[in-house]
């Protein structure tokens, strides 16, 4: 088990870890990360470097361990989108007590209108962050009078413009205390509910110049989503991730590989000859060549199985079809193409074609992803093991001959 | 929320605390007996609100006849629909209630039998809504609208009248099926009747909402012209109550903005809306300091919609109560470096106003002398 703080999680979200070091030579000591994390009632700034423990390029052994050195922090523990909210409130407060004769310590001690127009103003934000201009209104807010408003996002900003100077204050800070320039930072991320507002983005922007700032991911899970994808990690579930893999790539990874390894029987001893091996990613195509096991055989037998056995006596048989029309000739001399097309579904495809006469016929296996447990999958690979020390004799049998078999049904 | 049987409301106590903290107290340590204290208060006195809003769910679909059988009043259901107005100002509970199946009862007590219900439920309807896209979409996916449509134009009681507008302005803004449901629901004819109503505030909610659709839908300006609203809006603009009078100022300055016919000015009666807008600037000119506050939008109307007809500044500009001393003059802000949308000259007025300072806003009321009536400088 392994904890991670939350601004690595974030950075792992947006695959910042799976990142090429920039090809500069200055920045060969790895990618400089500026987590910007603007909540309900907190902002965090944290800058990171990401890199590779020892620096050591060529080592393989650690291909899923990256270093995550925090180099500063800095923020605000009382500053996030609730401070925007008492900022609108008050406003629209004194607007209230502008326009209607009516006493202000009444309005400020009302309790009930104050915490509904609270309500309203953060809907409004919320809106803003869409639009130019909404409404606000709350009826009988107090003494019975109507309250009705517009506000604009430029209005917003302009109520709000002290708490986002101290968003680009804190910035600055945590890039002092780091004793790094800007240009130094490679990317920006955003985590934080607060930080879809247009301002805060545009004020970055700014700052940052050309960088690029992250946030596809949904602001309020970036930091769960990282946390989740390195518990899978820690899991094993990316043992056959490329280093360079990208994030859309290593999710695919994680989610879709094949769990057994799928081929057809041959020979008289049923042998299991693999045509998708284990953990080949999906969707994927493989083609075999098979051939005739008795002179003038015109039928040729398919059964699909899947499992991790040499012997499909022990695999789990998916399915059978049979290719006719082949032409009579001696045996091993007709060629077969086996193809087994398994789609981003979990569904096999598996079609036969006879190379020399051009005969072909196909079958399809359906829910195959879920017709097996987690259990059932763990313990096949569990027999698949001490059952391929078993066979080590057929195998090297196999060995010897110059091609594969098929029996006759 | 806290599961049911569970623990206090951990969520709910973060939420209260950060919408109500101002961060200002430093963070002091508990004594043993304050946690105990505060562990009892919470378990003994948290709601759990989503399962308040179960229970009222509940009772929303049991028939009138049941309730009334086990002697619930209408009045009863009206405090319960205040409750249930309360838990959804927070837009996730807002949007939990279609969960939990209270969406639609809630929808059927527009159509309920008492008209206090009626109009309750509309007032929950609106505060569901406003500026919330997601219910807006759930309600006008069970056909809301069409209820609300029906009380707005002919329920018998103004109340109910008044709450199902509030409740359809809050749907329909920025929401264009919305939009485009009202027009087909025969909405505008019941904005004309609402304008012609004696009741000030049903009148200034229809204002604001024809305010809205003129300026953002530009197609519904003929359809607004032909049932005759520029007329009502116009005589409104002369109305007692100073709420109605800027709405409907407002809206004629929307209309004045037309460009895109070139037919000119779509305005009718010039005479009349002269003699209305000279009305106001005499009424502008006998206000003291506190009334020329209040009405600082009246002013500027005034002016932007005098400037708008006539090409040239109006008096009141003159007599320098467009902009009293103390307030900032309404400037071009900067666009917004991300928003596509420039916003037209009276909403960037008011944006580039900073917030009013209590101080500076007693300050300045201290410090206004008295205003001197006389000829302006002579151009």
């Amino acid at each position: 088990m392994r904890i991670i703080n939350e601004p690595s999680a974030a950075a792992i979200a947006y695959g910042l870890d799976k990142m090429p070091p920039p090809a500069s030579g200055a920045d060969a000591a790895g990618r400089t990360v500026l987590i910007f994390d603007l909540g309900g009632g907190t902002l965090d700034v944290s800058l990171l470097n990401i890199a590779r423990p020892g620096n050591n390029s060529s080592s393989n052994s650690d291909n899923g361990s990256f270093e995550f050195e925090v180099k500063a922090v800095a923020g605000d523990t009382h500053l996030g989108g609730a401070d925007f909210d008492n900022a609108m409130v008050k406003h629209c407060i004194n607007e209230f007590i502008r326009k209607n004769d009516v006493a202000e310590d009444g309005v400020w001690s009302n309790q009930k209108a104050i915490r509904r127009l609270r309500s309203a103003c953060e809907r409004a934000k919320r809106l803003l962050s869409f639009t130019a201009q909404t409404s606000i209104e709350v009826d009988s807010l107090h003494d019975g009078v109507d309250f009705c408003a517009k506000m604009s996002r430029s209005r917003f900003e302009e109520l709000n413009k002290e708490l986002f100077g101290k968003c680009v204050k804190a910035v600055e800070k945590c890039l002092e205390d780091a004793k790094m320039d800007k240009s130094a930072v490679h990317d920006v991320v955003l985590v934080g509910g607060s930080s879809r507002i247009p301002k805060v983005q545009s004020m970055l922007h700014d700052f940052f110049q050309e960088k690029k700032l992250r946030h596809s991911v949904n602001p309020d899970e970036a930091v769960a989503y990282g946390a989740a994808i390195q518990a899978s990690i820690l899991n094993g579930d990316s043992d056959n991730a490329d280093a360079d893999a990208d994030d859309k790539k290593r999710v695919m990874i994680l989610r879709d590989i094949t769990p057994l390894s799928l081929g057809v029987e041959i020979n008289f001893d049923h042998t299991m000859s693999v045509v998708i091996p284990r953990n080949t990613f999906i969707p994927t195509k493989n083609t075999r060549r098979y051939t005739t096991l008795y002179d003038n055989q015109i039928r040729v037998s398919f059964p699909v199985f899947e499992g991790e056995s040499a012997s499909t006596l022990d695999n789990n048989l998916l399915g059978k079809f049979v290719l006719s029309g082949v032409l009579p000739a001696p045996r091993g001399v007709p060629q077969i193409d086996v193809t087994f097309d398994f789609d981003t579904n979990g569904v096999l495809h598996v079609f036969a074609e006879d190379m020399g006469t051009g005969s072909k016929n196909n079958n399809t296996i359906t829910n195959h992803s879920g017709r097996l447990k987690k259990e059932d999958v763990e313990r096949m690979s569990r027999e698949a093991r001490s059952y391929n020390r078993k066979r080590k004799r057929t195998r090297s049998s196999l060995q010897m001959n110059s091609g594969n078999l098929v029996i006759l049904e | 929320m806290a599961k049911d049987g569970g623990g206090p409301d951990w969520n709910g106590l973060l939420k209260w605390s950060l919408a109500h903290g101002d961060g200002t107290a430093k963070p002091r340590s508990l004594s043993e007996e304050d946690k105990k204290w505060f562990m009892e208060a919470m378990q003994a006195n948290t709601m759990d609100v989503v399962k308040r809003m179960k229970e009222i769910t509940q009772v929303m679909k049991t028939p009138d006849d049941v309730l009334q059988s086990q002697g619930v009043t209408p009045e009863n259901i009206e405090d319960m629909l205040d409750e249930l107005q309360e838990h959804v100002e927070s837009i996730d509970m807002a949007n939990d209630l279609h969960s939990i199946g209270g969406l639609d009862p809630l929808l059927g007590y527009l159509k309920n039998s008492h008209a206090g219900i009626r109009a309750k439920a509309a007032e929950v309807v609106s505060t569901i809504v406003q500026n919330n896209p997601k219910s807006q979409q759930l309600v006008m996916e069970s056909n809301g609208l069409e209820p609300l449509l029906t009380n707005f134009s002919s329920d018998a009681s103004t109340n109910s009248r008044t709450k199902a507008l509030g409740a359809i302005s809050s749907l329909i803004r920025h929401n264009q099926p919305g939009v485009a449901a009202f027009r087909l629901g025969n909405g505008y004819s019941a904005l004309r009747d609402a304008l012609g109503s004696d009741d000030a505030r049903l009148q200034r909610k229809a204002l604001h909402l024809l305010q809205y659709l003129l300026h953002d839908n530009k197609a519904d300006r003929s359809v607004a012209t032909e049932l005759g609203l520029p007329k009502l809006m116009m005589h409104l603009a002369s109305s007692d109550d100073s709420g109605v009078r800027e709405a409907a100022l407002g809206g004629l300055l929307e209309l004045a903005r037309d460009n895109t016919s070139g037919a000119g000015n779509v305005l009718p009666d010039q005479d009349k809306l002269k003699d209305v807008l000279k009305s106001r600037i005499e009424g502008i000119s006998t206000m003291d300091a506190d009334d020329l506050s209040a009405h600082r939008e009246e002013r500027q109307l005034v002016d932007s919609l005098w400037k708008e007809c006539y090409n040239e500044p109006s008096s009141l500009r003159e007599k320098g109560l467009v902009v009293l001393p103390g307030e900032d003059a309404p400037q071009q802000p900067p666009p917004d470096v991300v928003g596509s949308m420039f916003e037209p000259p009276l909403r960037a007025w008011a944006a580039s106003r900073p917030p009013p300072k209590e101080d500076s806003e007693s300050e300045s009321a201290k410090k206004d002398p008295p205003l001197l009536l006389g000829p302006g400088p002579s151009s």
